[in-house]
């Protein structure tokens, strides 16, 4: 009996123990000096070390960029694993109706919302001596027609909505250029080339009349 | 009198309920079709820029993943990147409140050389070394895109540190001189380093 009695008190103590421990952990986070026990479990951010620069190649270059398109497209893709292609190829060799339950052969997806700049302008690198011709205060330029200077997606310009599966550099980049894609025919839809042709006239027009030309003829 | 038939019988005995619920399930499982996105936002803006210069660099990313405590293993990626940045002038900041002609001489204030554009192109982007813990996942492309976003920000970072807006001044002069002389003007004299100030014209 007096065993059973050692063994309560015992048991309360460790009650009181716990129970003073779990006050001073309410009170040491009420006051924000504990971590909260998520961000025990949160995991450590991956850092890059800092790694050189290396310059490849210097070009010397001469492009008046004169409009751009922002664009933000989402794109996507489906790759299926090799059991599911080749039930797949077992089910059009067979012709029967042959149900691939999408779970167990696992094809791996991909969403991804792209962000890019689509940049076009004229490459002055382009004019030959024969488009310009001046007379006096007047001048006449025929510029080269306007192109698609730049398409660029960056990696702080790219959000993984949803991922499942492994994707290989190659395959990541192909969904990539699917987005990459879209925006160049959204540029085409929105005229962008003809647009830049517009502001460059203005342009070129007011620095040749800043250089004191008193007639300027800018065209393409 | 009912005559007894086989098949009603066995139609009904069939727990219905039941029977509902898998194939719903199954349908689901079997067609469990994939998400179509096709989200598209644009907008158009208007530029004024002169590049005249482009440097192509590249760039080691490398990451280890060992500081978390819990995690049994370590993960280590190498991804090699290439860049390119332009640097130029804005084009529109050339005006006659900056340009002083006499007669065939010419002098132009220019506005201070800039960054351009920095672009990290995809299909530049390759994993070429990784080496997986055996209680660990591979990185993700998420996990991989978050690394390729601290590779950009050290690149707009250190990009100052190159020569590139010494060399976007000296190729706009060496170009706008070309320009100038093809426009007739024997003697061209183009500024950076004074601070943009309008000039009275002398022709």
């Amino acid at each position: 009996m007096s065993s059973f009695i050692k063994g309560l008190e015992a048991f309360r103590k460790w009650i009181i123990l716990i129970l003073v421990l779990a006050a001073g952990i309410w009170v040491w986070n009420k006051f924000g000096n504990l971590p909260s026990p998520s961000a025990w479990f949160k995991p450590a951010a991956v850092r890059i070390d800092e790694t050189p620069i290396l310059i490849t190649e210097i070009k010397s270059i001469a492009q008046l960029q004169t409009a751009q398109l922002y664009c933000e497209v989402v794109t996507d893709s489906v790759v299926m694993s090799d059991t599911e292609a080749a039930l797949e190829a077992l089910k059009n060799t067979l012709m029967l109706p042959v149900i691939i339950p999408g779970k167990l052969s696992g094809p791996k997806k991909i969403v991804m919302i792209v962000k890019g700049k689509v940049t076009a302008g004229i490459d002055l690198r382009d004019l030959q001596e024969s488009d310009l011709k001046v007379k006096g205060d007047s001048v006449w330029l025929t510029l080269p027609h306007a192109r698609i200077l730049d398409v660029i997606v960056n990696p702080s310009d790219t959000e993984i909505f949803m991922e499942e599966g492994t994707w290989t550099s190659a395959e990541q980049n192909a969904v990539k250029q699917k987005g990459l894609r879209v925006m160049q025919k959204l540029a085409a839809e929105k005229q962008l080339e003809k647009q830049a042709e517009e502001k460059a006239i203005n342009l070129m027009k007011n620095f040749l009349e800043s250089a004191g030309f008193g007639y300027v003829s800018v065209g393409f | 009198m009912q005559v007894y038939n086989p098949v009603r019988r066995f139609i009904l005995a069939l727990p219905w309920p039941a029977t509902l619920l898998a194939g719903a399930i199954l349908f689901c499982a079997c067609g469990s079709p994939s998400p179509r996105p096709s989200g598209i936002v644009a907008a158009l803006q208007q530029m004024q820029d002169l590049a005249t210069v482009e440097y192509s660099l590249s760039k080691v990313v490398k990451a280890s993943d060992d500081q978390t405590w819990y995690k049994i293993g370590d993960r280590k990626i190498l991804i090699t990147c290439e860049a390119t940045v332009k640097a130029g002038i804005d084009f529109s900041q050339i005006d006659t409140r900056y340009v002083s002609i006499s007669g065939k001489s010419i002098s132009i204030q220019l506005p201070p050389p800039k960054i351009i554009s920095i672009s990290i192109p995809p299909d530049k982007i390759e994993v070429a070394y990784e080496e997986i813990g055996f209680f660990r996942n591979r990185f993700s492309v998420a996990e991989q895109n978050a690394l390729l976003q601290q590779a950009e920000k050290q690149i707009t970072r250190k990009v100052n540190e190159l020569n590139i807006l010494e060399d976007a001044k000296s190729n706009t002069k060496s170009f706008l001189t070309g320009y100038l002389t093809s426009l007739g003007f024997e003697q061209v004299d183009l500024q950076f380093d004074s601070p943009l100030k309008p000039k009275t014209e002398e022709r």
